[in-house]
Order: structure tokens, then C-alpha cells, then sequence
């Protein structure tokens, strides 16, 4: 590096003007994560919210692929979801399935789909989370 | 640029960047979740990858130096980073059928995918060990000297990064910290980082010591902002950002920057 480094401010090359530009800028995009983070700590509301809504049902060879979108509305993530659904008709069960989400992060959604063995659209299809663990 | 190397000198090299990439990407090599996410990932993400790897090798080669001195021509650049992505490659492909994890003649996208995914740190590796064959550092002027190290910074937080990136130890610790464990971990990085790039000093620099506050912006928090971009775009190509809030999102990307701004410190230690 070249001899004439000091802490003050004028009398530098375009280059360490540029070298400085550079290091305030990294130093605001730090600040307003910190700011973003701190505020997300105090304003943040604790536990996982779940919830579960049908949003595909494909027939394939092993049943009806029924794919579920599960969202967590709450503050904290949710590992192991366990999902369980069934086709009613009437008040009886036609058919049963479940299925298991590694984690939900807060304010995101994941992806699982659930092979039932008769028709969802023949009945009521209801699929909700049904345990999870906090980590 | 005239210097001729012998074969058994060129052989020699390869073999140095073939123990560097299995030095620096053993780790990636015996990690579970790459077999996994190597087959899910976008193909494009995969493939931009790649490229993005064959351009810090070329990297690599211009601004470090590789043989026998004076070799900084485009040409002699793409020449090593060629020799470096062969070893890397070689290395991940070698360690990986030996392990049963691929087999290269069943199932050759499987094998492609891992390889991709993991020639980035093997790459790599193989640079940082090459570069100790040389005369390395081409002193040059202020500017190309700021930009070697800004770039050095950024080879070394991919390498211990990509390492550490797709395990799901930064997701499970992600989602265990709140947000002022992300406050702390912020600060800790910076401190540690500082602590690696002042006390470690300015090798084949001036005698005269910047100061504190001079190295703390010019390369303490440059540094930072290159290693948290690092493992911002390795949590993307991994997928890591899909369906996910802009918390979990940023809080994964803090976790990660961890070893990315320690190698980014670390670096200047190795070259």
C-alpha cells in the first residue's frame, strides 16, 4: 500500500477518495441492517402461525396428488409440520393422508403435497397442521 | 511472459492444485445436503455457478499469480484458471466415486450436478495452493494493489463460504436466533474480521500502518459487505430464499456471513 495513509480527511488520490466512498457506503448498507435487525427485535411478535390451503390436485398412479400451501404468519419458525388431511362426503371418512414439512420459516410459505386414495373433489377436502416442533 | 516450465515443473503445479482443491473442499465433499440439492436446484442457477466460478479462477490468476513470476497476460491467466478447474474438478470427481457417493458411468447429470456445485471451493482451493508455487504478489500501483485485495477478500469468503452453505445447520441455526442474535452476530463478525485484517497487517505493503479507522473502512467493512453479498448469492443459487419473508431471508445470510468474512479476512493470510 502506498506510504501516505492517514486518518484525517483532504488530501488524498482519486483513488483513495474513491477507496473511502466505497468504505462509507458498506458502512451505511451495515448500519441499516443493524437498524432492520434491531427494529425486527423489538417489534416482532413470537411463535409460528400456521395455515394450510389446497391449491392443486393432479391424478397420478399412486392416488390423487393434492398439493398444500402452507404458510406461517407468526414470528417464529416451525420445524417438523406435520400435516393431516382427509376427504369427507356426508360425515364419513372416505379417505385419509399425511404428510411432513421440514421447517416453515416466519412470513414464508413451503410446498407438500398429500396422495389421497379417493377423489377430493367427490367430497370436503380438509388438510390442516396438525404438530410441529419450535426449534 | 518468456519464462519456460518444464513438465516436470507443470506436473508439479498440477498436482499442488489438486492437493489444494481437496484441502479447501473436503468439507463440501462429505456433506450430505450438496447430493440433494446439486439434483433441485434451477439448472440456470447451476450454470451461472459455474461461469461465476470459472471467472474467480481467471481471477485468481490475474491478480495473484500463479508460476514462475511475471505471468499476468489474459492468456496466461486463462491458461492457469483452465489447469485450476481441471484439478478442482478432477479432485471433486476422484474423491467422490472413491467415497460411493458418484459413480461418473451411472447416472452422469447426478454426477455433473455435484461436481458443478462442488468445483467452486475445489476451484478455488486449487488457486490458493498454486499461488504459493510463484513469486506471487506484483506489488503495482495503489489502485491495482486496493482492487487485489478486494478481490482476494472475495475468493477467500467463497471458499470457506461454499463450504459451509449448503449444510442445513445454517437454516436450523438461522431460525433458533432472534433478531438481536443477529444484532450480536453482525457486530462479533465485524470485530473478528477487524481483528484478522489490522492485526495481520498489509503484506509486501509500506512500513508505515494505516490507521484504525482508515483499515476499518476501507477494508474492514469493503470486506464485510463483499463476504455477506458472497453468502447472499450462495443462498440464492442454493434456493435457500424461495417462499421465504425478508427475516428468515437476512437472518440466514448473517448466519452465513460468518465464514464468509472470516475467510475474507483469512485470505490475505494464506496468499
Amino acid at each position: 500500500m502506498s506510504p501516505d495513509h492517514d486518518d484525517g480527511g483532504g488530501g488524498r488520490s482519486a483513488g483513495q477518495r474513491l477507496e473511502w466512498a466505497l468504505g462509507a457506503a458498506g458502512a451505511a448498507l451495515v448500519l441499516t441492517l443493524l437498524g432492520f435487525l434491531g427494529y425486527q427485535g423489538t417489534a416482532r411478535d413470537h411463535g409460528p402461525r400456521l395455515q394450510v390451503r389446497v391449491v392443486d390436485v393432479q391424478r397420478t398412479p399412486a392416488g390423487f396428488a393434492t398439493t398444500v400451501d402452507v404458510l406461517n404468519e407468526g414470528g417464529g419458525t416451525a420445524r417438523s409440520v406435520q400435516l393431516s388431511g382427509e376427504v369427507t362426503s356426508g360425515g364419513t371418512t372416505l379417505s385419509q393422508a399425511n404428510a411432513t414439512v421440514p421447517y416453515v420459516p416466519p412470513q414464508s410459505h413451503r410446498r407438500a403435497v398429500l396422495v389421497f386414495g379417493t377423489d377430493p373433489s367427490r367430497g370436503e377436502v380438509r388438510v390442516r397442521a396438525v404438530g410441529y416442533t419450535v426449534p | 511472459m518468456t519464462q519456460v516450465e518444464s513438465p516436470a515443473q507443470v506436473l508439479r503445479g498440477l498436482g499442488r492444485a489438486f492437493a489444494g482443491a481437496v484441502l479447501f473442499a473436503l468439507p463440501i465433499f462429505m456433506t450430505m445436503e450438496v447430493w440433494f440439492l446439486s439434483a433441485t436446484i434451477p439448472r440456470w442457477r447451476l450454470g451461472l455457478l459455474v461461469v461465476l466460478t470459472v471467472v474467480l479462477a481467471i481471477g485468481m490468476a490475474r491478480y495473484v499469480g500463479f508460476m514462475g513470476g511475471q505471468r499476468t497476460g489474459v492468456k496466461d491467466a486463462v491458461v492457469d484458471a483452465g489447469v485450476a478447474l481441471l484439478a478442482g474438478v478432477g479432485a471433486a470427481t476422484l474423491v467422490l466415486a472413491v467415497l460411493a457417493v458418484v459413480l461418473p458411468w451411472e447416472g452422469w447429470r447426478f454426477w455433473v450436478s455435484v461436481v458443478a456445485l462442488e468445483a467452486l471451493p475445489a476451484t478455488l482451493g486449487a488457486c490458493f495452493a498454486r499461488s504459493q508455487l510463484g513469486s506471487s504478489s506484483q506489488p503495482g500501483e495503489q489502485e491495482t494493489a486496493y482492487r487485489r485485495e478486494v478481490f482476494l477478500m472475495c475468493a477467500g469468503a467463497t471458499v470457506l463460504c461454499a463450504n459451509i452453505a449448503p449444510t442445513e445447520e445454517v437454516v436450523l441455526i438461522a431460525a433458533r436466533m432472534t433478531p438481536l442474535h443477529g444484532v450480536a452476530l453482525v457486530v462479533l463478525e465485524l470485530a473478528l474480521m477487524h481483528a484478522f485484517v489490522h492485526g495481520v497487517g498489509f503484506k509486501g505493503g509500506s512500513p508505515s500502518r494505516p490507521g484504525f479507522i482508515s483499515v476499518f473502512f476501507r477494508f474492514t467493512v469493503i470486506g464485510y459487505v463483499v463476504a455477506t453479498a458472497v453468502s447472499a448469492y450462495l443462498l440464492w443459487t442454493l434456493g435457500r430464499y424461495d417462499g421465504t419473508g425478508l427475516l428468515p431471508a437476512l437472518m440466514q445470510v448473517v448466519v452465513l456471513a460468518l465464514p464468509a468474512s472470516l475467510g475474507a479476512a483469512a485470505a490475505r493470510l494464506i496468499v
